[in-house]
C-alpha cells in the first residue's frame, strides 16, 4: 500500500473539516477525490502532505511521515497545490528541475539521474517542445501540465495533485489526465481531486467520494456514482449514460428541497 | 501705554491718552533711571548683562545662558529666569530694557520695537579688541559704568600683556570641531589663535568663516596643535567623533587636547580672555620665548 | 551570459571601483605616494590618509553595498515580489531608528557598539512585521504601503529623538540618518560592521535553496523539502544583521537591493538563487561608484551618498510601478 489513512482528524477553528476519515491506496492507482465545496478534499491533500496538523494516523509507502525530515518527506510525497504560482519569469526546464530539489544539495552540479528524471517528466507530460519557453508566458492548460511535470520529476510513489484540470479546456484536461494515467502505469500513484465527474470516471481507477468531511463511499466509479449518491452528496440531479467510451455523468438540475 | 498708579478722571484719561499718543514712546522716560528689569534675549548679551549687572537687575537671560558648554557664566543664569526669546514672553515680563543681538530674530526685535519697548542690539562682533568697547556700552545701558570700566580696562591689559609677549616664529594650531569644521580667517577663534601667538592653519589655507575642513587636509597639513572641544558624555553625537578620528591620533608630532575652556569662543565676551590666557599658557609650554626659556 | 562570466565580470568591475575609491579624495596624492602609503604604512601623511581615512571609506563602500545588494535579492526571492529590498519596506529606516535610540539617549556612553545594537533591534522589528503581513497572503500594495508606514513612522521618531537630545548638535544629525554617508569613518566602524554582515551574509547564503523553491508559492516549497520556519528564520536573521550592520554606521541608503537586482535580472536565468552574488557584486560597485560621485561632483562639502543612491533609484521605482501597474494590484 502506498497510501495508508487511518481515523484522520482535521480541526479547523470550530468545524471538523475532516472527521474520522479512513482509506488507502495501492501502487498504480489514479484516486480521484471528489465532494462538494468545503466537503474536506483541499483539507485531506495538505494533511497528507504535512502542511496541516491533524489527528489519526497516516502512512506512506509504509513510512510514518511525521517522523521524517522534510527532504525526505518530499522524496515520498509530490503535492501540486490548487494555486498555480509561478513567481518569476523562469523556463519550463528550470521550473520542471525545481522539483529534484529533495534530492540536491545547493550548488551541485545536475547528476545524470536528475537529467533523466527531468527529461522524463517533460516526455510524460508531453511538454518537451515547450523546453526552453518562459513558463509564465505559457497559457493556462500548459502551465498547469509544466507545474505536473515538476511534481512528476519529483520521483515520488505518491503524487497528491489539488484540483489539476480546474480552469483547463477540455483537451487539456485529457492530456492532463492522460498524463497521470501514463505515471500510474509506471507503477507511480495519484490522489487527484476534481470536480468534473465524467472526468473523473473516466480516467480514474477508483474514486473516494467525500461529505462533509467523511467518506460518503469509495470505490469503481461505476459504483460510487450512483444518481442517488450524487443527489445525496451533491444536492444535484443527474443525468448517467454509458457509452462506449465509459460513464458520462450530466448534473440537470438542484434537486428539491 | 501708559502706565496707571491712581484711578483718574474720564477726562483727565483722555488728556494723557491724546498726550501719549503725539509724544514719543514713553518707556524712554525711564531710561534716566537705572533700569531695573532687565532681559536678554540672546547668549552673548547673556554674557556681558550677566558680568556687569547688579544683582536684582536682571529679569531674565536667554535659555542658552544655562549650558556650561556654551554659556561661561552659567553658574550666575541658573539663578535666574529663563526665556526663549519670544516676543509674548518679553511683553509678560514688562521690561524696561531689553538687549539682543542684531542677529537675532529679527521679526522678534522688530515687534518689540513697535509695541513701544526699549531694545538695545548688540552686533555680532568677531574681533577681541572691539570687546572692551561692548562692556562700556553694556555698562552704560546697565548705569554700570564702574563696574564696566574696571572689566575692561582687565581686559585691555591682559590682552596688550599677551600682544607683547608674541615672538616668532609662530607653532601652527587648528580648532577641529563638530563634523571636522574650523573657524578660519575673520573669526574670533581666528584672532584670539593671533593674539596669543599661533597660526590659523584654516586661515592659511583659504578658510574664510567658520567652515568644513577635510580630514585629509589635516592630516597634510600636520598642524602643532589641535584644538577640539570636550565630550559630552551622556549627550553624545556622531560630529564630535570627527575630530576624534583615528587618523588624527597617529600625528606624530600634533598635540591634541580641548585646551581652550568651554563658551569662551561662543561669544565674543569678558571670558574671551580665557581663551587667550590658555593659549598664551599653551604657547609657553609648547614653544617658549627665549625671554621666557630664560627666565624659567 | 553564463552564472560564472557575469559574477567575474562583475567583481572585476567591483574591484576596479574599490581602487578608485581609494584614489579620490581632498589630499592630491599620486597613485605611486598612495600606493606606498597604503602598503608601506608609517608616518607619512599619505599613509595616515589612504590606511585610516580613505581604505576604510572603500572598505565600508563595498561592504554596505554588497550586503544592500543581497538583501535586496533575498528579500525579492522570499517575498516573490521584485519591488521589495529594505530601503523600500523600510527595514533601513528602522534600523536607523533604533540606532539612534541607543546611541543619542547615551545608554551606552558614547560607545560606538551602541550603534548597531540598536540598528539590529530596530530592523528586526521592521523585517518580522512584513513577514507577519506578507504570510497572511499580503498584496504587493500592501507590502509597499506598510513599507511607506513603517518609513515615516521611523523618520519621524528619529528626528524626535535627535531633537529631544540635550547636546544641541544632535537635531542636525538627521540628515545623516536619513541620507547615509560614508564620510569620516574610521577603521573602527568597519570593526564592529564586518563580523555582523559575514554572519547575516552567511545566513542569507544558506536561504538559496528556499528562495528557489518558493518561486512555486510556500505550500509548493514546503512540500518540496524546505523546512519554512528555518527558511524565513534565516532570511529575517541575515536581513536584519546585515542591514542593521549597514544602517549602523553610514545611515540609511536606499535603492541598491532595488536597482541591483533590477538590472541583472535579465543576465541571469531569473531563478532568485543566482541572483544573490552578482546583486551583492553589483551592489557593492553601485555604492562605490556613487561614493566616488560624491566626491567629485561637490570636492568642497559632500553630498549624502543616499541623495545620489535616491536620485538614481526613486525614479527607477517609479518607472517600475508605472510599467507594472496592471500587475501590481
Amino acid at each position: 500500500m502506498v497510501l495508508s489513512i487511518i481515523n484522520l482528524s482535521v480541526k479547523l477553528g470550530d468545524q471538523k473539516a475532516v472527521d474520522n476519515l479512513s482509506f488507502d491506496m495501492n501502487r498504480g492507482e489514479v484516486v480521484g477525490l471528489l465532494g462538494p465545496n468545503g466537503a474536506g478534499k483541499s483539507t485531506l491533500m495538505r494533511a497528507i502532505t504535512h502542511l496541516q496538523l491533524h489527528d489519526g494516523s497516516i502512512s506512506i509507502d509504509g513510512k510514518d511521515p511525521a517522523a521524517l525530515s522534510s527532504n525526505e518527506r518530499a522524496r515520498l510525497v509530490a503535492y501540486l497545490p490548487q494555486t498555480r504560482t509561478i513567481g518569476w519569469r523562469i523556463t519550463v526546464r528550470d521550473l520542471v528541475a525545481l522539483g529534484r530539489m529533495p534530492f540536491r544539495a545547493f550548488g551541485t552540479r545536475e547528476s545524470a539521474t536528475d537529467r533523466e528524471a527531468i527529461e522524463a517528466a517533460l516526455e510524460l507530460t508531453d511538454t518537451q517542445h515547450l523546453a526552453s519557453r518562459i513558463a509564465s508566458e505559457l497559457s493556462g492548460g500548459e502551465q498547469a501540465r509544466v507545474l505536473t511535470a515538476r511534481a512528476v520529476a519529483q520521483t515520488t510513489p505518491l503524487m497528491v495533485a489539488d484540483e489539476p484540470a480546474s480552469g483547463l479546456d477540455p483537451a487539456h484536461q485529457i492530456m492532463l489526465m492522460q498524463a497521470l494515467r501514463r505515471l500510474a502505469s509506471q507503477g507511480r500513484s495519484v490522489l487527484v481531486s476534481l470536480h468534473d465527474l465524467t472526468l473523473a470516471a473516466r480516467w480514474c481507477d477508483r474514486v473516494v467520494l467525500l461529505d462533509k468531511g467523511s467518506v460518503a463511499d469509495e470505490g469503481r466509479p461505476d459504483k460510487v456514482f450512483t444518481r442517488q449518491r450524487l443527489a445525496t452528496v451533491y444536492g444535484v440531479r443527474t443525468q448517467i449514460a454509458h457509452s462506449a467510451d465509459g460513464l458520462v455523468i450530466t448534473p440537470t438540475d438542484l434537486v428539491e428541497r | 501705554m501708559v502706565r496707571r498708579r491712581k484711578p483718574i478722571s474720564f477726562f483727565s484719561g483722555l488728556a494723557i491718552i491724546a498726550g501719549a499718543a503725539l509724544a514719543a514712546p514713553v518707556f524712554s522716560d525711564l531710561a534716566e533711571a537705572q533700569p531695573q528689569r532687565v532681559m536678554s534675549l540672546n547668549l552673548c548679551t547673556d554674557q556681558l548683562a550677566l558680568a556687569l549687572a547688579a544683582p536684582s537687575q536682571l529679569a531674565s537671560v536667554s535659555f542658552l545662558a544655562r549650558e556650561p558648554v556654551m554659556s561661561p557664566e552659567h553658574e550666575k543664569a541658573k539663578a535666574l529666569p529663563i526665556n526663549h526669546g519670544r516676543a509674548e514672553e518679553v511683553f509678560l515680563a514688562s521690561p524696561d530694557l531689553v538687549v539682543t543681538g542684531t542677529f537675532s530674530l529679527h521679526n522678534t526685535t522688530q515687534l518689540l520695537k513697535k509695541l513701544g519697548f526699549r531694545v538695545e542690539e548688540f552686533g555680532f562682533n568677531q574681533q577681541l579688541e572691539a570687546i572692551p568697547a561692548d562692556i562700556r556700552r553694556m555698562g552704560e545701558l546697565l548705569e554700570r559704568q564702574e563696574e564696566a570700566e574696571r572689566l575692561a580696562a582687565a581686559f585691555e591689559d591682559e590682552l596688550s600683556s599677551a600682544r607683547q609677549q608674541l615672538c616668532g616664529p609662530a607653532p601652527t594650531m587648528l580648532i577641529y570641531d563638530q563634523n571636522g569644521v574650523s573657524p578660519g580667517a575673520g573669526t574670533l577663534a581666528h584672532s584670539v589663535m593671533e593674539a596669543a601667538g599661533f597660526r590659523n592653519l584654516a586661515a592659511e589655507q583659504g578658510l574664510n568663516g567658520v567652515g568644513p575642513f577635510p580630514l585629509e587636509a589635516v592630516i597634510e597639513s600636520r598642524p602643532d596643535v589641535i584644538v577640539t572641544s570636550s565630550a559630552t558624555g551622556n549627550a553624545p553625537t556622531l560630529g564630535e567623533m570627527v575630530p576624534r578620528h583615528p587618523a588624527l591620533k597617529t600625528l606624530p608630532d600634533t598635540l591634541i587636547g580641548d585646551f581652550i575652556p568651554d563658551g569662551t569662543l561662543s561669544c565674543a565676551s569678558p571670558a574671551t580672555i580665557l581663551a587667550v590666557r590658555a593659549l598664551v599658557e599653551l604657547r609657553r609650554r609648547i614653544a617658549p620665548c627665549r625671554r621666557e626659556r630664560e627666565a624659567q | 551570459m553564463t552564472a560564472l562570466r557575469l559574477n567575474i565580470s562583475l567583481l572585476v568591475l567591483m574591484l576596479l571601483l574599490f581602487i578608485l575609491s581609494l584614489g579620490v579624495g581632498p589630499a592630491e596624492l599620486g597613485f605611486r605616494e598612495s600606493f606606498h602609503g597604503l602598503f608601506a604604512g608609517g608616518g607619512e601623511a599619505a599613509a595616515i590618509i589612504m590606511r585610516k581615512i580613505r581604505l576604510p571609506r572603500a572598505l565600508l563602500g563595498l561592504m554596505i553595498g554588497f550586503t544592500l545588494g543581497l538583501s535586496g535579492a533575498v528579500l525579492q526571492g522570499f517575498l516573490r515580489n521584485p519591488l521589495a529590498e529594505p530601503g523600500i519596506i523600510g527595514v533601513s529606516s528602522t534600523a536607523a531608528f533604533g540606532a539612534v535610540l541607543v546611541f543619542y539617549s547615551g545608554l551606552a556612553g558614547s560607545a560606538l557598539y551602541a550603534l548597531p545594537a540598536g540598528a539590529l533591534m530596530g530592523a528586526l522589528i521592521a523585517v518580522i512585521a512584513l513577514l507577519a503581513l506578507s504570510a497572511r497572503g499580503g498584496s504587493t500594495l500592501t507590502l509597499i504601503l506598510a513599507g511607506v508606514a513603517l518609513s515615516s513612522l521611523s523618520g519621524a521618531l528619529t528626528s524626535l529623538v535627535l531633537n529631544l537630545s540635550p547636546n544641541p548638535f544632535a537635531a542636525y544629525e538627521i540628515i545623516f540618518w536619513l541620507l547615509g554617508a560614508l564620510k569620516d569613518r574610521s577603521m573602527d566602524h568597519v570593526w564592529i560592521a564586518a563580523p555582523l554582515m559575514v554572519i547575516g551574509g552567511l545566513l542569507i547564503a544558506a536561504s538559496a535553496r528556499a528562495i528557489d523553491a518558493l518561486s512555486l508559492g510556500e505550500e509548493a516549497a514546503a512540500s518540496m523539502g524546505i523546512h519554512m520556519p528555518r527558511a524565513r528564520l534565516l532570511i529575517v536573521a541575515g536581513v536584519a544583521l546585515g542591514v542593521g550592520a549597514a544602517t549602523a554606521v553610514a545611515g540609511t541608503i536606499g535603492f541598491i537591493g532595488l536597482v541591483v537586482p533590477h538590472l541583472i535580472r535579465p543576465l541571469t536565468n531569473r531563478m532568485p538563487s543566482a541572483l544573490l552574488l552578482p546583486s551583492a557584486l553589483g551592489g557593492a560597485a553601485l555604492l562605490l561608484a556613487s561614493d566616488v560621485a560624491v566626491r567629485v561632483i561637490l570636492p568642497a562639502g559632500e553630498l549624502n551618498v543616499g541623495v545620489l543612491t535616491a536620485l538614481i533609484g526613486a525614479p527607477f521605482f517609479l518607472w517600475l510601478v508605472a510599467r507594472a501597474r496592471r500587475e501590481m494590484l
